[in-house]
């Protein structure tokens, strides 16, 4: 499974979106706000811990966080880069 | 001085179901332990029977997305929130800002607190989850009922083990009589897990209850039960109240308390042998068919008096009780909570 | 919405006791406040595997008489809440003795008080090492209301307030109503929080907390510090006061309790919720928005909780002095409301508010500052606001006490 499969069925699983299925979301989708998957800044809080814990990645703070989960996309490509240090 | 309350409309969630028919059928029936948690003791692995909790019934009520980070804790509440409204004849959500939420506990969330423990436990600290902590406060019932509720009256929640229920009403009581707010949606709540189950294990080894005897004051047989119970209440006001009304709420000392000789006594005895021993000595002269108990319905928990009150009033108007009681809960402090209605 | 609010009648504060990192008594702490200087610290007792430490305003070990982690941790809020209550009621002219003849009431904030977060038993549960009862049994007689009543052998109501951040001001305003409504005839009333591991560990998780000494209002503010103690007053209606020749501190004129109704753990942006509770206060004190001689702020430092507070005053109050203290005491958690009550009606009394150590740069978000300097106020009527995790807001307003 690759990067990005695997990001939206640790987000399905640990964010508790029991409604939602991978297929449902775009890779360039964004994450958060209205016209994402609804989550909020508890979620993004959570997210933070979610990739440390399957991914070994560290997001440092909300700043960097905002400009990690733009969308699958960029999540995916920050984790990868992260991942191989 | 406070005025008196009147039962608008009750909810109820625990080891007998959910709803007031299901808590009518176990005051018909009985009641008793629902399910058994396994527990691994070192000697093997010991059934307890105990009385579990379905929050599943509120998915009716709220939609499941909304629920998606909400704790058992918080779910039993609001399940039991929802039937008291509902049975008011209440819009879900409220939608109001009139109307307080006072929630009590013993425990609080308890095995939301240890869900958060794990995550540090076995991960590391940086492991902690932040949604677990937001819930594993003793207030996040009371918060979670507000949020899917829409109610932005005054909230509270109230934690003093034994008393809390007298805590709670005591604060409602207080809010209706300076009319604060006009309605008060109270409630208490409580849930099990493995490490209450330890506790109980460890505190007596060789006690496994199958059923409780709250009038056996000599063991301990209480069994662990979860669930939550809540009332709709008001100023005595308006229609009469169709499960009556609360007349005082006080608290007692052994010293200088006698129980009332006219009424019913609905006894808080839960099969707690420590309390059990009070009990005998606070109702030594009074004629026992005079006294009943309905934790048998429920379980043992620390907000167990707020069930004893509830079901006190549904028994009362569907004619299986008297209207007129008097509900008594001792602790371990030497407190006397003690709650008349009619 | 608006809301029209019941009335209260006025209830007077006769006694003060408080201890946090700022001081280990009342005098203390408004000596800290006034000149300006903080010191918190990276714990020695709260170690965590996180790379980045965390301040946290904490007390010093001879804060408690028992010193500081000897036996069960779950002891340590009571015994804070004793401490500052034993200050209030001396401070209140009360002693054993007198506290017989009255029926008393005891009413305490707190959040880790009453939580079953005893970390060194559950570590050994979850490993199977079978730990024994002891801290279960310690944790079963630790209710600080019930730890407050026993050490003064009160046998009257008492209960903990669990609303989060809100549970120090809470607590007091429901003692309050407690004596306005016969329940009782004099209440200690307050709140008591300690540093704990989970504690610490919840707020980073929540990244909001700050690595350097908290900026309550500065727009690079990141977060907040957290602390402990104990902030505890005695309330009693003006009967008893005449009747036993006690002081009046100030009197409690307004309580509100309001709910944003919005998340488990972010203000509603517009402040409503704080807006209603601003509103009941007032309404109950019969005064205006105008009459507030300045306001003692939740400001944990957090991005969102200032920013809620200093929209809400740009609009509300423009030309109201105000200030955070948590800047000197961190962010008690239950007992914030209370400790912060108490700097309230000092600096009412003294009619000057202390700076908001921490604040150097504006932000532009609000139009608003508070206090760069120790600041003279003028007025009768202070406010105090506690915006809670869940959404509850309390605020108390106090009016002076006139002059002898």
């Amino acid at each position: 499974m690759d990067i990005k499969q695997k990001l939206k069925q640790i987000i399905i699983e640990d964010l508790a979106l029991e409604d939602v299925s991978i297929e449902d979301i775009e890779d360039d989708s964004p994450i958060f706000g209205e016209s994402g998957l609804g989550l909020d800044s508890l979620d993004a809080v959570e997210l933070v811990v979610v990739i440390q814990k399957h991914f070994g990645v560290q997001i440092k703070d909300m700043a960097k966080g905002r400009e990690v989960f733009q969308s699958f996309n960029t999540l995916a490509d920050f984790v990868q880069e992260n991942m191989k240090q | 001085m406070t005025c008196r309350m009147a039962i608008r409309g009750i909810g109820l969630a625990g080891g007998f179901g959910c709803g007031n028919q299901a808590a009518l059928n176990a005051l018909r029936d009985g009641g008793k332990p629902n399910d058994v948690l396994s527990f691994q003791a070192s000697k093997g692995i010991i059934d307890y029977p105990v009385y579990l909790a379905d929050p599943e019934p509120l998915k009716d009520f709220i939609s499941p997305r909304k629920l998606r980070r909400i704790n058992k804790y918080s779910r039993l509440a609001a399940l039991a929130a929802c039937l008291a409204l509902q049975d008011a004849g209440r819009d879900i959500p409220c939608q109001c800002s009139d109307t307080a939420v006072i929630v009590a506990s013993g425990y609080g969330a308890s095995s939301t607190t240890f869900a958060f423990l794990d995550d540090i436990i076995k991960e590391g600290d940086r492991f902690a989850s932040p949604t677990q902590f937001s819930n594993s406060v003793h207030s996040a019932a009371a918060s979670n009922i507000t949020i899917l509720l829409q109610i932005k009256g005054p909230c509270l929640t109230v934690t003093q083990f034994e008393m809390s229920t007298i805590a709670a009403l005591l604060n409602a009581q207080v809010w209706l009589t300076e009319k604060k707010v006009d309605t008060v949606l109270l409630g208490g709540v409580d849930q099990i897990n493995q490490v209450l189950l330890y506790c109980y294990h460890s505190f007596w080894p060789s006690v496994i209850p199958q059923e409780i005897m709250p009038f056996n004051y000599d063991r301990q047989t209480a069994i662990l039960g979860e669930g939550s119970a809540f009332m709709f209440l008001t100023r005595d006001e308006g229609d009469v109240p169709p499960y009556g009304y609360i007349d005082t709420v006080s608290w007692e000392n052994p010293d200088d308390y006698t129980v009332p000789d006219d009424v019913m006594l609905i006894s808080g005895s839960d099969g707690h042998r420590a309390c059990g021993l009070q009990y005998r000595k606070l109702f030594r002269s009074v004629d026992p068919g005079r006294i009943k108990s309905f934790s048998m319905i429920y379980g043992s928990m620390p907000c167990g008096q707020m069930f004893d009150l509830a079901l006190a009033s549904l028994a009362a108007r569907h004619k299986l009780a008297p209207s007129s009681c008097c509900s008594i809960k001792l602790d371990a402090n030497n407190n006397i909570g003690v709650i008349h209605r009619s | 919405m608006t809301v029209v609010a019941s009335s209260f009648s006025p209830i007077i504060v006769s006694g003060m006791g408080g201890l946090c990192a700022a001081g280990a008594n009342v005098p203390e702490i408004m000596r800290t406040i006034y000149s300006g200087l903080r010191t918190p610290v990276v714990s020695e007792y709260v170690r965590t595997d996180h790379l980045e430490q965390y301040p946290m305003f904490e007390l010093p070990p001879s804060a408690v008489p028992d010193g500081y982690y000897e036996g069960p941790e779950s002891e340590r809020c009571g015994l804070l809440a004793i401490v500052a209550a034993c200050e209030a009621v001396k401070n209140a002219g009360l002693d054993l003795d007198s506290l017989k003849e009255y029926r008393v009431g005891v009413c305490i904030g707190t959040t880790v008080g009453n939580a079953m977060n005893n970390e060194l038993f559950y570590r050994d549960f979850l490993f199977d090492r079978l730990p024994g009862m002891q801290s279960i049994k310690t944790y079963l007689k630790s209710n600080p209301a019930d730890m407050v009543s026993r050490y003064f052998h009160l046998k009257g109501m008492r209960q903990c307030i669990a609303n989060a951040c809100s549970s120090g001001a809470v607590a007091i305003g429901q003692a309050a109503e407690w004596v306005n409504n016969g329940l009782c005839d004099i209440a200690i009333a307050g709140g008591s929080d300690m540093l704990c591991r989970v504690i610490y560990n919840g707020f980073i998780s929540l990244k909001i907390t700050d690595s350097r000494p908290c900026r309550p209002f500065d727009k690079n503010r990141l977060g907040l510090n957290l602390g402990e103690g104990a902030g505890m007053v005695v309330l009693e209606s003006s009967r008893t006061v005449r009747q036993r020749k006690a002081r009046t501190h100030a009197t409690l004129c307004g309580y509100g309790n309001c709910s944003d109704a919005y998340h488990i753990s972010a203000p509603v942006p517009d402040g409503a919720g704080l807006e209603m509770a601003i509103s009941v206060a007032l309404q109950q004190a019969q005064i205006c928005h105008d009459d507030i001689a300045f306001i003692n702020a939740h400001g944990t430092a957090t991005n969102e909780n200032d920013k809620v507070e200093g929209i809400l005053f740009s609009r509300l109050f423009p030309q109201t002095p105000f200030h955070s203290t948590k800047g000197y005491t961190g962010h008690t958690l239950g007992a914030a409301g209370a400790i912060e009550a108490i700097i309230t009606i000092e600096s009412l009394k003294r009619q000057m508010i202390a700076a908001n150590v921490g604040f150097s740069d504006p932000d532009p978000e609000f139009a608003v500052n508070p206090v760069t300097e120790n600041t003279p106020v003028v007025g009768d009527y202070a406010l105090s606001d506690s915006v809670a995790f869940g959404g509850n807001n309390a605020v108390l307003v106090f009016r002076r006490a006139s002059e002898a």
